[in-house]
């Protein structure tokens, strides 16, 4: 699934970005990238551009970026899970 | 880049003491900028509530115990790795510059996302500093650090400050102050994943084992250095002998660290590095028991201001209403300036004999510079509004609404950012372009920019509608000058996309701050030095301009025409005497230079509906707008002979019609913008040649335009 074919406040765990260079580089630095968790909190008229949440920040995203963005939605609603370590640097 | 703010040089000599030169750097919207203001007491940089206020690097300079404190305000940069032209900005300072101290300023309520450019800028190995600004926020959201495992992780101090409150400030100055004496440099204690780890050590343990050093580095620094290719390390050890021996054991630690993450980008593979390091310390550090309630705050308003329907709605009736406040608040005051600065010119002028300094000081100065100095309510009002909307972080809602809009013509969302700076004043807008990523995108919207009616050109506007037309209608007509600018810079960027500038867009990823109402203090400021400059124009490069068209229009004298008439006037009766004497000086004015430029133009003008007159104004305008009026004024008054001196709107409501005022009004909004606008074109455009596309294409426009108005105008009027 991609983050573009979410809903409105939908969650979900992004898988992959399918982007280059540039556009995976800016991704990242706002922290979207593989295991961010990503939720949907608005759209604008006809989808044009979608606002997400990544973490504690707002980010604004035009549709065709967020094709880019592969995302597996988190099932079971409203089920508050405590967030997994990914892939963390050990010993901190 | 030298200091302007303060004779930097000069007190350093005066005192004989020592200077620390601190790089400033952050994400953006994290109140670095406020952070400066609060540390050195002064407010020199403006603050603002979205990515580009910062657009180039900024020096601020103050006293701090015997030491010059020398603040380079690096521009917001949500990494340093990007390719954007802040980012490259703030790498290429960050790493080929020479300064003592980093401060990396950290918004403390999304400490997450700011770890990720602390992670980057750790591994520059330069003596550094966190400040987590905003702590007053952060524990009205309820959200908790601790300060002490914070500072272990990362090795180096965190000084928890609020740019708003002042809390922290001077902990915060001492601390930099503590650092830049120390002999050692703090080494960061961060720690990567498994298989980077490992490799690290290998190339740390070879290292160690040929003896060798490299500046202040440890070796492990050295070995973080060279995995994550910094090409400065690179280039400096590229003639080291030992580096015959380390390029066979780096490739391979490489492959190793490629197989794991399953890319061979190591941008990428720093990225997921620095990503998990920001998630894990956040995860040790952060405690918050729920939503912060200020981010809640944020996603209830925007579910408002964002909405499907009512979004565009409101941020239409919200310009609506600030270009409605800048014409009828602006107005009251107006009048009352405009008495006083006639009421100063008839008691200059009653004390002043000879009539030519009486007629350069009262005609050419005081009424070239007055005329300005009426619009400045205006200006003020206009100048709130856009603060408003900066500062607020409205302005990145606005971009999200209508980039869909904005990108059916060739724009990016963000150009928006540029083109309502540009309703302010288009020489900070031209900078504020450099926000837009591709060279593309940044030129067309460098290229309409000037279809925004810049604060300066509102005094004609106000000029010419209020002449010809009632309060109210003026002000609708001000907001249509304004919109109907604003779509004819679309439609320009459409056909320059088309035509002109063909290829990819630049993607559109950019954050929405959270809502911050800004202080009085800050709004204040921002507005007071927008006032400050507009006043400091009128009183150096408007007076010159005014002195200049004063004498242009008075000069050559033509004795020979004086004692003709003086013959003439001699002889006629009273009514006569008037009629004459308005020859007289109406003769004079066409034989002056200015007349001179005017009539030479006149042709090229004529088809508009312009007589020389203005076209002179015009002419004039292109070294600043605000001398249009003044040049109006200088130019209408002197033909007016009449004791009981009228207004220029009155003037020009005799003199001119509608078909003509109209035209007037397009060819202002279209053609060139100032002289410094010019310039700082050149530059950010990166040519001169641009500037000769700018000439003919804004020239071209707006005489066509102004031609069709004037002949539909006639028909209708």
């Amino acid at each position: 699934m991609r983050l573009s074919d979410l809903s409105k406040n939908q969650e979900a765990i992004v898988i992959r970005v399918n982007a280059s260079g540039e556009l995976k580089q800016r991704l990242a630095s706002f922290g979207l990238l593989k295991g961010a968790y990503v939720k949907v909190i608005d759209c604008s008229l006809g989808k044009s551009t979608i606002e997400i949440m990544v973490d504690s920040t707002l980010l604004a995203l035009r549709r065709e970026e967020a094709e880019k963005i592969e995302v597996e939605p988190k099932t079971g609603g409203k089920q508050k899970r405590k967030r997994k370590r990914l892939r963390l640097g050990n010993g901190l | 880049m030298d200091c302007n703010s303060c004779d930097y040089n000069k007190v350093k000599k005066q005192k004989g003491i020592g200077e620390i030169k601190i790089a400033l750097a952050g994400q953006p919207n994290v109140g670095k900028s406020m952070l400066i203001n609060a540390m050195s007491g002064g407010n020199r940089v403006k603050v603002g509530n979205f990515s580009g206020v910062t657009v180039d690097k900024m020096e601020v300079c103050f006293e701090h115990h015997c030491h010059l404190f020398d603040l380079i305000d690096l521009p917001g940069t949500y990494s340093i790795d990007g390719f954007t032209k802040e980012e490259k900005v703030a790498k290429d300072f960050l790493v080929n510059e020479d300064y003592d101290v980093i401060l990396n300023v950290v918004d403390s309520t999304n400490l997450q996302r700011n770890l990720l450019l602390t992670a980057e800028l750790l591994e520059l190995n330069k003596k550094m500093v966190v400040a987590l600004n905003m702590a007053d926020e952060a524990r009205k959201d309820g959200i908790k650090i601790d300060l002490h495992q914070l500072q272990k992780i990362l090795g180096i101090p965190v000084v928890q400050v609020s740019a708003k409150t002042g809390e922290g400030v001077d902990e915060l100055l001492d601390k930099v102050h503590e650092i830049f004496d120390s002999q050692e440099r703090a080494h960061s204690n961060i720690i990567y994943s498994d298989p980077l780890e490992e490799e690290i050590i290998k190339i740390t343990k070879f290292l160690n084992e040929r003896g060798f050093s490299y500046k202040d580095w440890t070796n492990r620094e050295v070995a973080i250095a060279l995995l994550l290719e910094q090409e400065k390390v690179y280039k400096e050890l590229h003639d080291n002998p030992i580096m015959i021996e380390l390029y066979p054991i780096i490739r391979d630690s490489l492959e190793h660290i490629y197989t794991h993450h399953e890319t061979k980008d190591i941008k990428e593979i720093k990225a997921a590095e620095h990503a998990s390091i920001a998630r894990g310390i956040a995860m040790e550090v952060v405690s918050q028991k729920s939503q912060p309630k200020s981010l809640t705050l944020t996603q209830k308003i925007d579910s408002v201001l964002l909405n499907k329907y009512l979004g565009i709605p409101i941020f239409l009736f919200l310009m609506w209403g600030l270009f409605w406040l800048t014409f009828e608040f602006g107005n009251v005051p107006m009048e009352y300036i405009d008495a006083a600065i006639g009421a100063f010119g008839d008691f200059v002028g009653s004390h002043i004999s000879n009539e030519n300094l009486r007629s350069l000081i009262v005609d050419g100065i005081i009424g070239g510079v007055g005329a300005v100095l009426l619009f400045l309510p205006n200006i003020v009002i206009l100048y709130i509004g856009i603060a408003l909307l900066e500062t607020t972080g409205y302005m990145s809602r606005v971009a999200f609404l209508l980039d869909g809009f904005f990108h059916k013509f060739g724009l990016h969302g963000k150009s928006f950012i540029p083109l309502v700076t540009g309703f302010g004043c288009t020489v900070p807008a031209y900078m504020a372009a450099r926000t837009l990523k591709s060279e593309k995108d940044r030129l067309i919207t460098l290229f309409i920019l000037g279809f925004m009616s810049c604060g300066a050109r509102l005094p004609i506007y106000v000029l010419f509608t209020g002449a010809f037309f009632s309060v109210q209608v003026a002000g609708n007509m001000l907001f249509l000058i304004y919109i109907s600018g604003a779509i004819l810079g679309l439609v320009m960027a459409k056909l320059l996309r088309v035509l002109v500038f063909k290829g990819e867009d630049e993607p559109f990823v950019m954050e929405m701050p959270k809502y911050r109402l800004p202080t009085l203090k800050l709004l204040w400021h921002t507005v007071y030095s927008n006032a400050v400059s507009y006043l400091k124009k009128a009183g150096t490069f408007i007076l010159i301009a005014s002195v200049a068209v004063w004498f242009a229009s008075n000069y050559p004298k033509n004795e020979q025409l004086q004692q003709q008439y003086s013959q003439k006037i001699a002889k006629a009766d009273a009514q006569e005497k008037v009629k004459l004497e308005k020859e007289l000086k109406a003769k004079e004015l066409e034989n002056s230079y200015l007349g001179q430029i005017g009539k030479f133009s006149e042709p090229f003008f004529a088809p508009l509906g312009f007589d020389w007159r203005l076209s002179v104004a015009l002419e004039s305008g292109l070294a600043a707008k605000e001398v249009v009026v003044s040049t109006l004024g200088v130019l209408y008054s002197v033909g007016e002979v009449d004791e009981n001196s009228k207004s220029l709107k009155e003037i020009l409501r005799k003199e001119l019609n509608i078909p003509i005022a109209l035209s007037f009004i397009v060819f202002v909004m279209i053609y060139l913008p100032c002289f410094a606008a010019s310039t700082v074109f050149t530059k950010e455009a990166g040519g001169f040649k641009y500037f000769i596309y700018l000439f003919i294409f804004t020239t071209v426009t707006a005489w066509v335009l102004s031609f069709v108005t004037y002949h539909i105008a006639k028909l209708i009027f």
